[in-house]
């Protein structure tokens, strides 16, 4: 796996760890996962753990754009 | 118009519970409700209802694939071989990923007037302490809502390209009070407000409108 790809796992995992422990994200038909469930599911690639990187890393993205335009 | 909707576990729960008041706002505006829900989902039941109520417009909330709507066991229901069903209608599928395979197809080769949905996984943010009331969750309630704008302003009678422009303003206006929020959850929503809302696009006439 390239270091950019376990550098994005690592961010995800922190980003995720900071949020509220009583949070929980659906994602499409896998179901619901509470935080610490996510946290788990990133730091194995599963497809979950795949999908919230991709989300958190679109979130990165663009909130500087958005916060530029506030 | 037919709206297509189930409840066997959290996020399809949550869906069911917004499409009420889309469906209170379609019989405002005096359009005829067919709904099709739970055990009921199928292709056959869809077709009949189809072939009576003649629908200018389906709403599907439900779980979806690239390829495939899914009925209340999770097993497709609608896939690219099936996807005429939508023929001569607008369809608005909130589901995961249905608008990159199906909804084109539905569009290219089925007759489909336009096709609007999620190209990438749907996201439903909560509090765990409020999952019974979808409709007051101040977490669920910005993503839902901004999603109901598509169908909402399709029933107020907007064209496919307005009622998808709409949403995103939704989104946009929910986002900026989101960032300003004292809520120790919303950056939850936030994020997944704004990928929703990248993902949400359609397939089709921008012009048309519901009939």
């Amino acid at each position: 796996m390239s270091e950019e790809f376990e550098y994005l796992k690592q961010l995800v995992k922190e980003r995720l760890a900071a949020m509220p422990p009583n949070v929980s994200f659906s994602i499409g038909d896998y179901g619901d996962f509470s935080r610490d469930e996510l946290i788990k599911e990133v730091e194995k690639e599963t497809e979950v753990g795949k999908a919230m990187i991709d989300m958190q890393v679109h979130f990165i993205r663009q909130m500087p754009k958005i916060l530029s335009k506030v | 118009m037919i709206v297509i909707r189930m409840n066997h576990d959290l996020q399809t729960g949550d869906l069911y519970a917004f499409t009420v008041p889309v469906i209170k706002l379609a019989e405002q505006k005096g359009y005829t409700v067919t709904i099709l829900e739970n055990e009921e989902v199928s292709e056959t039941n869809l077709r009949k209802r189809i072939r009576t109520r003649r629908p200018s417009f389906i709403f599907f909330n439900g779980h979806g694939s690239a390829e495939a709507l899914y009925d209340a066991h999770l097993k497709e229901f609608i896939n690219l071989k099936s996807a005429d069903v939508f023929k001569d209608t607008i369809t608005f599928t909130r589901a995961c990923d249905a608008l990159s395979k199906l909804g084109r197809e539905a569009v290219k080769k089925y007759g489909c007037i336009a096709f609007i949905g999620y190209k990438k996984k749907f996201f439903i943010a909560r509090a765990n302490n409020t999952t019974c009331k979808p409709l007051q969750d101040p977490i669920i309630q910005p993503i839902l809502e901004s999603s109901n704008v598509v169908a909402n302003e399709l029933l107020k009678g907007k064209t496919v390209e307005e009622a998808v422009f709409a949403s995103r303003k939704a989104s946009a206006d929910q986002i900026l009070k989101l960032i300003y929020s004292k809520e120790p959850l919303a950056v939850a929503s936030l994020q997944a407000l704004m990928y929703n809302d990248m993902s949400l696009d359609f397939e089709g006439e921008a012009e048309s409108k519901l009939r």
